[in-house]
Order: C-alpha cells, then structure tokens, then sequence
C-alpha cells in the first residue's frame, strides 16, 4: 500500500512571467498539510498540478497511488476539491447538486449531508445563485465532505468569509480531521487557520518551495533573541542566525535553527542574552519569506 | 475513457438548459405555424424565421453550455468531479449536440410535412430543404467546435458569420445550380448526384470538426 497521499518529485512549469521550479514535496496518508504562500507565490498552480488541470512540464506527480495528470479522472475519484474561485450553478439549487453528486458517488452519506445542512445552516432547496459567499463556500464544502473523500484538497477555501462562517467551516474540518485516513492539502495565506489544523507546513515563495516540516518543528525551531551588546563586545555573525534588527546596543536576531547551543555561544563572547521568543506561525512565514527574497537579490 | 460520467454530464447540460431548450422550441413551432400560413409573404416571414430561432439556438447552446460555465467559474467545480478533459470534451458534444438534435428534428420533421402536405408547395422541395437543414446542423458543429477550442465568446461568433455565410452561399450555388432548380420545382423527389455530394461533404465536415476538436482539447496542458 501507498503510504504517501500527494508526491512531487522536481515538478516544474513555466509561464510567460511566472516559474514554479524543482518542486518537491510529500504528503503522508492522513497528514494534514498547510501550503502557505503569498499571491502569486505559486499555491493555485501547484494545486491545478495536482489535480491534474495543468500539466507540469517535468517532474513527476503521484497522488492517492495515481501518476498525474495521465490518470486523473481515478485519482479524482477519491479527491474532494473545494476552491476559493469554485463555484456551483447559480441557477441549480443546494438539492439538485447534491443529487447531482450522489448519482456520481457511491460513496455519498445522505445522513451526513443531512447534518452538514443543519451544522452549516444551509437550506437544500435555495437556489445557489441566492446564497451569500460564505454559503457558498459551505454549500461547496458540505458536496465535498458528504461523499467521504480520501484526499480533500482545499485552495483557500476560508478566504472572504466572516469570522463565524470561518469559525463553522473550520470548525467542521476539525471533526473531519478526526478520521486517521482523511489527508487534508490546505492552502491559505491565513497562517492562523493553517496552524489550528495543519500537522504539516509547507511554504512557497516565488513558484520555489522555501520550506517544509512539521508544525511543531518550525515552533520550535523559529526564535526571536533579544540581545544587548556591552561595549567591547562584538556580535559574531552566526550561520543560524538569518536576520538580526535594532542598533547599537540592543540587536534582535531570528534565527531558524533554536538550540540553546546558540545562547551559549552568544554568552560565551560576552554577549547578554535578555530575551528568547517563541514566534506565531505568521512571524515565522514572513521572516522566512524575507530571508529568502533577500537572499534571491544578492 | 470513464464512460460512467457521461451520463451525468449529459443529464447536467439537459437541466441546466432545460428552459433555453423549450424557449426555442416553442419559437420555433410559431415559426412553422407562420410559415404554413396562406399567404406567400407569410411563408417567407415563417421560413427566415425558423433559420433564425435554429442559428440564435446554437448560439445560445455553444455560449451558455461552455463560455458561461468557464467564465462563471462551474468548470472548476465539474473537472474536480472523476473526469479528464476527454470525457469533459466527450460529454460537451454529445450533451449539446444532443439537445441541438430536439428542436432541430421537430422543426426538420414539421418542416418535411408541410411541404408534402401543402399543394402550393412542390414535393421536389425536400432534397433543397434537407441540405439547408443539415447546414444549419453544420454550422452549429463550427460554433461548438470553436466554443470547445477557443472558449472565447469573440471566436464563436466569428463561427457564427462564417456559417452565415456558408449558408447563403449554399443557397445562391444550390437555385443557381442547374440539376438542383430544376428537381426543386418537380413535383418528385430526386435526390441527384451534386445534392447528394453536397450532403455527403456536410457531414465529412462535421466528423472532421469534432475530430480536430478532440485533437486540440487533448494537447492542452492547461485546463483551467
């Protein structure tokens, strides 16, 4: 049996004004990932990839067992695929496309759909072009997780929505998440919702993966260090260290690789240590995707 | 090829179009009911009026069943359900040419009976009216084609005029056309070699049309 659910070997694809180059990542069965990315970073074009819409000019794709995009239509068998910019028939209501679904899915629970209407407070027979977009979002979601799906593939699927849909839609994909079996690739640019549900982080920056682990490794790993430099002393660069700001005598540095090692050597030199932050998973995304660009420009 | 979905896929098209497909069906009847009226200038208003409701269907199918459904973002959520772009482009032609078929048959069997039924009409009518019907089929074939292709609005109707015009010319060749004028005032039907060639080209056309449609859709390496 396959143990990996999505795998990217060196994919590539170029653009007139955009390049995704050497892609590699992989996705365990029932992993949760979160891809991060900026606009334009390359997250929707590696999710098309993946679903097999684009075709990736080298580099192999593989997912739930299925090399893409030659097989595709059976890998989507057991893809559900929920976007930001997915939308259903306006003119069709909730219930004809549940129907509609249900005749394609053997896999469809009917008692589930019935519990996400009400969990989502969607009404089966509203048109769709009635809803608002946070419904549907959920109306896309409820299709999606009633019919069971091996992989769920979400491109930023909570982007636009207020505070208490995100909270529902969330909310939901926790109880989903549950399921050992379920592996879950979740894009976003909301670092908050990735963090709450991701067991895995992913980030990409300018069509190049600039980072992948486990979330608990990059809390752990990401510190910010306040230091204070006493006259005589000076601050030997260190190759952890991957930005430093401040002037004179007190200097913050990030750095991607914690070890207390890294306090001792600056105590060592005379330097005082005041302060070791632990950093959100947003501070972490941006500091990373500065040290990158920065040093792209060099 | 995953047979399985091209049912669903067809069935979508036919509800979603449903309305579209009853709208001009009915004009189309109205058409006829015109064209079978006594007078001459009635039937002419009958006759451009039912080419017209055809042409405006095809347009409306080609525009609604596949440049609406990219630019409203619903194929997104059909190319996540179990299909490639083969079934995808598969299911398109027969769905739409299937819902084209309905009016068309109704109004091309409608439009048999009045000319065999009304005196003032000569029976050597059918073979010039046949080879109108299958263009105007041929033309709607172009505007698919091109909808499946381009998925541009400004390349259908590109296809549009050009089928507008190949139909008039077809016109202007066939009551020009020695063999055919003749035959179309007898009161026989004779079905000679120059309507049956043109017959035979028309539907060479449209197996080609859809089979370079095939071809391009399955070079594409971006879907959506």
């Amino acid at each position: 049996m396959n143990q990996l659910a999505v795998q990217f070997e060196h994919v590539s694809k170029t653009y007139r004004l955009f390049k995704l180059e050497d892609i590699s990542f992989s996705l365990a069965t029932g992993s949760i990932m979160g891809f991060i990315g900026t606009n334009g970073a390359g997250k929707s074009t590696c999710i098309r990839i993946l679903m097999g819409l684009v075709h990736q000019e080298a580099g192999q794709v593989e997912v739930l067992g299925q090399p893409m995009p030659a097989q595709q239509a059976k890998a989507k068998e057991d893809i559900g695929f929920v976007s930001e910019d997915l939308r259903l028939y306006k003119a069709a209501t909730l219930e004809w496309h549940m129907n509609f679904i249900a005749s394609i899915y053997p896999t469809w629970d009917a008692t589930y759909a019935k519990h996400l209407l009400q969990s989502f407070d969607l009404k089966s027979g509203q048109q769709i072009k009635g809803l608002s977009h946070g419904q549907r979002v959920k109306a896309a979601l409820l299709l999606v997780l009633a019919r069971r799906p091996k992989l769920l593939v979400l491109d930023e699927p909570t982007t636009g929505l207020d505070p208490i849909a995100r909270s529902e839609v969330l909310g939901e994909l926790m109880q989903v998440l549950t399921d050992e079996e379920r592996t879950v690739f979740f894009s976003s640019q909301n670092t908050l919702d990735v963090e709450q549900i991701s067991d895995q982080i992913t980030f990409i920056n300018q069509g190049k993966i600039i980072d992948s682990s486990d979330k608990e490794s990059y809390l752990e790993r990401w510190r910010r260090v306040q230091l204070e430099i006493p006259d005589g002393t000076t601050l030997t660069p260190r190759p952890e260290v991957i930005s430093s700001s401040g002037t004179g005598r007190l200097i913050t540095v990030t750095t991607n690789q914690f070890s207390p090692a890294l306090t001792a050597a600056y105590t060592a030199t005379g330097v005082i240590v005041h302060a070791i932050e632990a950093m959100t998973l947003e501070e972490i995304f941006i500091a990373n995707v500065k040290h990158h660009r920065q040093a792209v420009s060099l | 090829m995953n047979y399985f979905m091209l049912k669903p896929l067809i069935q979508k098209d036919w509800y979603l179009q449903r309305f579209v497909i009853l709208g001009y069906s009915l004009a189309g009847l109205v058409a006829l009911f015109v064209a079978n009226l006594p007078d001459q200038t009635w039937m002419n208003i009958g006759n451009i009026g039912l080419i017209t409701v055809l042409l405006a269907f095809g347009f409306h199918l080609a525009v609604g069943n596949i440049i609406t459904e990219r630019s409203q973002h619903n194929l997104a959520f059909i190319m996540s359900l179990p299909v490639s772009v083969r079934e995808y482009t598969l299911g398109k032609i027969l769905a739409n040419s299937l819902i084209y078929l309905v009016p068309w048959t109704i109004l091309g069997i409608a439009g048999f009976v009045i000319i065999l039924t009304r005196d003032t009409l000569p029976d050597g009518l059918i073979p010039f009216f046949s080879l109108i019907l299958v263009q105007i089929l041929v033309n709607y074939c172009f505007a698919l084609a091109m909808a499946l292709i381009t998925e541009s609005l400004y390349w259908i109707i590109g296809a549009v005029l050009i089928g507008n015009v190949s139909l008039q010319s077809l016109m202007g060749f066939m009551t020009s056309s020695p063999s055919i004028k003749i035959n179309m005032t007898g009161s026989s039907i004779v079905w000679d070699s120059t309507t049956l060639l043109i017959l035979v080209a028309q539907f060479s056309v449209i197996a080609l049309l859809f089979g370079i449609t095939f071809l391009v859709q399955s070079k594409k390496t971006d879907f959506i």
